[in-house]
C-alpha cells in the first residue's frame, strides 16, 4: 500500500504528515496539493473550520481512490491528534483543509507536536479566503489591521473585543477584516446582515458601559459574500445598506474601512462593490 | 363575628402606628396551626367567605391530612385595643424543618412573633431553630406556653408544679434570647411574665391568660384547676367568657410587637444593606407610602385556583398599585402589576394599593423569584438590591420523576418548572444520559409534599423511582498547579485547588458572603472572620451555590477579561458534577494562576474553555485527597426508657451515633445522628424496636466524609446506577499525554 516516493517527495526519508491547504474551493487545488493526496495512504478531510465548495471526500476518493478516507471533525482533530501523529509514523497522511491551513488554530499545533515528537510534518499553503475578500473590494492590502472574528454572543459572552479590535484599527486608520461565525457543526453560518444587528446591539453596549463614542453607524462598510467563487458579491455602504441588500448563501465577510479612503480605494470600492 | 370591609381595613392600614405584622413560629405539633386557628375564628376576619371554615391557614390539605402546615400563607386580622382599631398582618409559617427556608422568607416579612411552646414538651430542638431565626431576621418574641390542659389533665401537676413548669420554660427561652439576639435586644428583649408578654393557655380549649390580666381578673391557677375540674361546659364558659385565647394573643401584639415605623428604623439597616442616607433607605426607615417603592418579595406561588404566580411580600416603602410598571432588581427587568391585593385565608381580595409597612400581593411578576426586590421603575439602579433572601440549597435526596400518562410530559415539565419557582429548596434537572426527571429536595418527606403538589395542583399522576441519596464530593489537601489546555491547544489554564476553610462556608451558608456583594465588602468580612488574605479575597471571582470559590491570583493575562465569564461557566459546571461519581462538589476553593488566552474570539469560545479550565480542575481535586460527603440526619426521638436499649441497637446497627440523652418524665429523650443513606426504613426499625412506643422528629444536620473502607464501594455504585464505567478517572486522564 505505499506509494510514498511515488511522486517527488517533499521532506526527509521519513514519512511525512502534511497540513494540506486545499483553497478557496475544489478549483483552487494547487498541483503541490494534488501531488500529496494522490500519493497519500490516508487523508483526513475537514470538514468543519471553513465551506470550500467541492473540496470533500468524494474528490478525495476521485483523485486517490486507494486511500483511507476520513471526514474529519473539530473532535477528530482536536481530541485525535495523538491518532493522527501515531498514525504518520508508519503511514503517508494528508489533512486536507479549506482555504490556507494557518487560519485554523488546530492545524498549527498538530505540526508543531508532530515535529516535537520526531515526526516529519509540513504545511501546504493555499489559496486562502481571506485575500480573496480583499480580491474583491480591491482595498490594499498594507492598510489592513488586526484580522477579528466576529462569533455570535451567547448567555454568558458577548463578543466585545471585535468591536475593541475595529475601534483600535479604526483610531490608527486601519481597515478591520472581521470573519464571521461558522458553525458547520450545527449548520449555522452567519450572514452579512445578521452580523451587522450584532456588531451595532454590542457597540451600542459596549460604549454605553465604557462610555465611548460608536463608531459603526457611520462607518463605510463593505460586505463581500462568496469571496472567489462563481458567484461571488461585493456591496459597499453604511450599515443599513448592507442590512437590506441580497447576498448569496455564506461564507460571508465584513469589512469595517478605515476613517480615510485612498482615492484609488474610493474607486475601487464604487467600481467593484457599487457604493454610490 | 365581626366583619369589616375591605375599604375600612385600608383605611387603618395607611396609618403604620396601627398596623402590625407578625407570625407565629413553633416546634412542630406544638399547637402552631390551632393558635393561629382560634385568632381567626374569633378576631375580626376581613372577609365573610373565610368565615367558619375550619384550619383557615392550613387550606392545603397535604396539611390537615398530616396535621403540620407545610407551606406560608397569609391573613388579615382586625383587632381593637383600648378602643383603637388594628390591622394584624398574620403571616404563617411552616412547621415542618424540612422546608426551613419558607421560614427564614416568612420571617423577613414580619416584626414579631408568638413563639408557640408545649408546656408538658418545653424547649424541643427546633423551638430553638426557630426562635434563632427570628432573632436573626429581627423579630421580636411573644411566648405563649400551650397545652397547658395537659399538665392539668394528663400530669396532674399542682399550682405550684404548673408554677414551677412555665419558670422552667420562660428561663430556657430567655436565655436563647440572649444567646441569639443581636447585643441590642439581648437584654430589652428578655420575657418578663409580669409585662404581659407571656401568655399560658390552651388553644386546643381556646383559653390563654397573662399574669397582668390573671392579677386584673383575679384568677388563680387553682381557679384554672378547678374549671377542668367541673368538666368540659365550665372549660368552654371559661374560654368564652372569662379569658379568651385570641384576645390575651392579640392584645400582646398590638403591644409588644413594635409597628412597622418603629421595626423598620431598626430592621432595615439589618436587612438592607444599601445607603440609609438615600431616598430609598429613608424612605424605608420612615415607611414612607409617598417614598420610592420597595417591594420585598418573599414568595412566588401558583394560585390554584387561576393558575398563576403570585407574589406576596412586604412593602417596606413607597406605595403597591395596581397598573404601574416596578423594576425587578434581582431579574433585571421591568414588569407591570396587573393586580393589588391582600390576603384573607385561602382569598384574595383585590384593592387599588397597599401603603407601606404592609403585606401584599401582586399579579403580573411572572420574572420575579422568591426573593426578589421590586422597586419603582426611576430607582431602577439607585437602590442596591434588598439584602437577597439567601438560600443555600443544599438537596440530599432525589427521586427520578415521570408521568404515568406519558402524553404528560409537556404538562409535567410545566409543573416542575412551576414548583421550584414557589420552592426554590427544590431542584429539578434532567438526567441527560436517560432523559429522566429528577427531583431533589432537603428529606424524604419534602419530596413527598412536592409530588402530592403536582397531583392536587395539576393532576399529575407521577411515577417515581427509589429515593437515592445525593452526596457531596470534596477534597481533603490541597493540590498542586494543574494545566488546563484547551482542545486546540490554545488556551492554558494553570488552576490548582483547596479545600475551602470552615468560617468561609459557614460565612456562604448564612448568606452574610454572596456572589453580588461588592468585592470590598466581602473582602472585608472573609479578612475579619475567616482569616482571608484581603487582597485574596478582593480577587473572588464566582461563589457558587454548592459553596465552592472561584479565585483569580493571576496578573497582567491578555484577553482574560473577555473570557472570564466562559471561565466562571466552566467552573460552576465543574462543580455541578465532580470527577469521582459525578455528584456535586461541595467545599472547594479553585484557584486560577495563570492563563494564555488565544487573540481572536473564535477561538476561545466556551468549546475551548470549557474543557481547559474543567480538565484543570479535576486533575487537582483526584491529587487531592478527594471523598465523598454524605447527608446527615439528626434525630430526635423520645421513647419509654424500657426500649431506649433497643433504639440504640437500632441506632448504631445503622452507623449512627449518640449525640446526647436526657431524662424526660417517665420518657429519655435521645438526640442522635444517622447517614439519611441508612434512614429509609428507620421508621419501621424504630417501631418494631420500640413496640411503636417511640416519637421522633429528623432534621439534616450536617455533611460528613463517608468511611474510607465503603468510599470505593459507594463511589462504584453510583457510578454503576448513573451508566459510567465503575471506576472513577485518574488524575492522567484530565491532563494531556503530551
Amino acid at each position: 500500500m505505499y506509494k510514498t516516493l511515488l511522486l517527488y517527495h517533499v521532506g526527509s526519508s521519513a514519512l511525512p504528515l502534511y497540513i494540506v491547504g486545499g483553497g478557496i474551493s475544489a478549483e483552487y487545488l494547487t498541483l503541490k496539493a494534488l501531488k500529496i493526496i494522490m500519493s497519500a495512504d490516508k487523508v483526513y478531510v475537514d470538514t468543519y473550520t471553513s465551506i470550500a465548495p467541492g473540496l470533500d471526500d468524494a474528490l478525495i476518493a476521485r483523485l486517490n481512490p486507494s486511500a483511507e478516507i476520513v471526514k474529519a471533525t473539530r473532535n477528530t482533530l482536536e481530541e485525535g491528534s495523538n491518532k493522527i501523529i501515531e498514525e504518520a509514523k508508519e503511514y503517508n497522511i494528508a489533512v486536507v483543509v479549506p482555504g490556507d491551513p494557518h487560519l485554523a488554530t488546530t492545524h498549527i499545533s498538530l505540526v508543531v507536536e508532530a515535529r516535537r515528537r520526531g515526526v516529519e510534518a509540513y504545511i501546504i499553503p493555499g489559496v486562502s479566503g481571506l485575500y480573496a475578500v480583499i480580491d474583491e473590494c480591491g482595498l490594499q492590502v498594507y492598510r489592513f489591521g488586526k484580522v477579528v472574528t466576529l462569533v455570535y454572543p451567547e448567555k454568558n459572552y458577548k463578543p466585545y473585543t471585535t468591536i475593541e479590535v475595529i475601534h483600535e484599527n479604526h483610531r490608527r486608520n486601519l481597515h478591520t477584516m472581521v470573519l464571521l461565525d461558522l458553525r458547520l457543526d450545527t449548520g449555522k453560518a452567519m450572514t452579512i446582515p445578521e452580523a451587522v444587528d450584532i456588531l451595532l446591539e454590542i457597540e451600542k453596549e459596549l460604549t454605553l458601559r465604557e462610555n465611548l463614542s460608536p463608531i459603526l453607524e457611520k462607518a463605510l462598510l463593505v460586505g463581500v459574500a462568496r469571496a472567489g467563487l462563481p458567484d461571488s458579491s461585493c456591496i459597499a455602504g453604511k450599515p443599513d445598506r448592507l442590512k437590506r441588500a441580497n447576498y448569496p448563501p455564506p461564507p460571508h465577510t465584513i469589512i469595517v474601512t478605515a476613517p480615510k479612503l485612498h482615492p484609488i480605494e474610493e474607486e475601487a470600492l464604487q467600481i467593484l462593490c457599487n457604493l454610490a | 363575628m365581626r366583619v369589616k370591609h375591605v375599604d375600612e381595613i385600608l383605611r387603618i392600614m395607611r396609618n403604620p402606628d396601627q398596623v402590625r405584622n407578625m407570625g407565629i413560629v413553633a416546634h412542630v405539633d406544638h399547637g402552631k396551626t390551632t393558635t393561629s386557628d382560634s385568632l381567626l375564628a374569633a378576631a375580626g376576619i376581613i372577609s365573610q367567605r373565610i368565615a367558619g371554615e375550619a384550619l383557615a391557614l392550613d387550606y392545603l390539605k397535604v396539611e390537615q391530612q398530616r396535621g403540620i402546615t407545610v407551606k406560608s400563607a397569609n391573613i388579615s386580622l382586625y383587632h381593637e385595643y383600648q378602643g383603637k382599631p388594628y390591622v394584624i398582618n398574620l403571616v404563617d409559617t411552616p412547621g415542618h424543618v424540612d422546608f426551613s427556608g419558607h421560614v427564614t422568607r416568612s420571617l423577613r416579612m414580619m416584626d414579631g412573633a408568638i413563639l408557640v411552646v408545649d408546656a408538658v414538651e418545653g424547649v424541643m430542638p427546633q423551638t430553638e431553630t426557630v426562635l434563632r431565626q427570628s432573632l436573626e431576621e429581627r423579630v421580636r418574641p411573644i411566648l405563649f406556653i400551650n397545652k397547658v390542659d395537659r399538665l392539668i389533665k394528663e400530669l396532674k401537676y399542682t399550682p405550684e408544679q404548673i408554677q414551677q413548669r412555665f419558670i422552667e420554660i420562660i428561663k430556657e427561652v430567655n436565655h436563647l434570647i440572649s444567646l441569639y439576639a443581636d447585643s441590642a435586644f439581648k437584654k430589652t428583649w428578655q420575657l418578663d411574665p409580669r409585662t404581659g408578654i407571656v401568655i399560658f393557655g390552651s388553644a386546643r380549649d381556646k383559653w390563654g391568660i397573662s399574669i397582668p390580666m390573671a392579677q386584673k381578673k383575679g384568677i388563680r391557677f387553682s381557679d384554672i384547676i378547678e374549671v377542668y375540674r367541673k368538666g368540659k361546659e365550665a372549660v368552654e364558659e371559661f374560654a368564652t367568657k372569662v379569658a379568651p385565647l385570641h384576645e390575651v394573643l392579640l392584645d400582646a401584639v398590638v403591644k409588644f410587637v413594635p409597628s412597622p415605623k418603629e421595626a423598620q428604623k431598626y430592621r432595615i439597616p439589618k436587612l438592607w444593606k444599601g445607603d440609609l442616607n438615600s431616598d430609598a433607605g429613608k424612605a424605608m426607615l420612615e415607611v414612607d407610602p409617598e417614598g420610592p417603592l420597595v417591594y420585598a418579595i418573599s414568595f412566588m406561588r401558583v394560585d390554584p385556583k387561576i393558575r398563576r404566580l403570585v407574589a406576596t411580600g412586604r412593602i417596606f416603602s413607597g406605595t403597591l398599585r395596581q397598573g404601574e410598571e416596578i423594576w425587578l432588581v434581582n431579574a433585571k427587568k421591568k414588569a407591570k402589576v396587573l393586580q393589588v391585593s391582600i390576603y384573607m385565608g385561602p382569598d384574595r381580595e383585590v384593592v387599588d394599593e397597599i401603603p407601606a409597612g404592609n403585606i401584599g400581593a401582586a399579579l403580573g411578576l411572572e420574572d420575579a423569584r422568591a426573593g426578589e426586590t421590586a422597586i419603582a421603575v426611576d430607582y431602577k439602579d439607585k437602590v442596591p438590591p434588598f439584602e437577597r433572601l439567601h438560600y443555600v440549597s443544599e438537596p440530599v435526596v432525589t427521586v427520578a420523576v415521570e408521568p404515568r400518562n406519558p402524553k404528560e410530559l409537556p404538562k409535567l415539565i410545566d409543573a416542575l418548572y412551576k414548583l421550584s419557582i414557589e420552592d426554590p429548596t427544590i431542584q429539578v434537572k434532567i438526567n441527560q444520559e436517560t432523559g429522566e426527571y429528577l427531583l431533589s429536595g432537603m428529606g424524604p418527606l419534602h419530596i413527598e409534599i412536592a409530588l402530592w403538589w403536582l397531583k392536587e395542583t395539576y393532576g399529575l399522576e407521577v411515577k417515581t423511582s427509589p429515593p437515592i441519596v445525593v452526596y457531596r464530593e470534596t477534597i481533603r489537601a490541597a493540590s498542586q498547579i494543574f494545566e488546563g489546555k484547551s482542545p486546540n491547544k490554545h488556551n492554558k489554564f494553570y488552576i490548582s485547588v483547596e479545600p475551602l476553610d470552615e468560617e468561609a462556608i459557614k460565612l456562604i451558608q448564612s448568606g452574610e458572603i454572596t456572589e453580588d456583594q461588592e468585592p470590598q465588602v466581602r473582602a472585608r468580612i472573609l479578612r475579619d472572620q475567616a482569616g482571608w488574605d484581603y487582597d485574596e479575597a478582593k480577587r473572588i471571582w464566582a461563589i457558587d451555590e454548592n459553596i465552592n470559590i472561584f479565585v483569580d491570583k493571576t496578573s497582567g493575562v491578555q484577553h482574560l477579561r473577555e473570557v472570564k465569564d466562559t471561565i466562571i461557566q466552566a467552573f460552576r459546571l465543574a462543580m455541578k458534577e465532580g470527577p469521582l461519581a459525578r455528584e456535586p462538589v461541595r467545599g472547594l476553593k479553585v484557584i486560577l494562576h495563570d492563563a494564555v488566552v488565544h487573540e481572536d474570539p473564535a477561538h476561545r469560545g466556551p468549546a475551548q474553555i470549557y474543557p481547559a479550565v474543567r480538565n484543570a480542575i479535576y486533575a487537582g481535586m483526584l491529587t487531592a485527597k478527594p471523598t465523598l460527603l454524605e447527608p446527615i440526619q439528626k434525630l430526635d426521638i423520645r421513647v419509654p426508657q424500657e426500649f431506649v436499649s433497643n433504639v440504640i441497637a437500632v441506632i448504631s446497627r445503622k452507623r449512627g451515633r449518640i449525640v446526647n440523652m436526657t431524662e424526660y418524665g417517665v420518657m429519655m429523650r435521645i438526640i442522635a445522628e444517622i447517614p439519611v443513606a441508612e434512614s429509609f426504613d428507620l421508621a419501621a426499625e424504630l417501631r418494631s424496636a420500640t413496640q411503636g412506643r417511640a416519637f421522633w422528629g429528623t432534621e439534616f444536620s450536617r455533611w460528613a466524609p463517608v468511611p474510607d473502607n465503603m468510599l470505593m464501594d459507594v463511589i462504584k455504585k453510583i457510578r454503576e446506577r448513573k451508566g459510567l464505567s465503575p471506576e472513577p478517572p485518574k488524575p492522567e486522564d484530565f491532563i494531556s499525554p503530551f
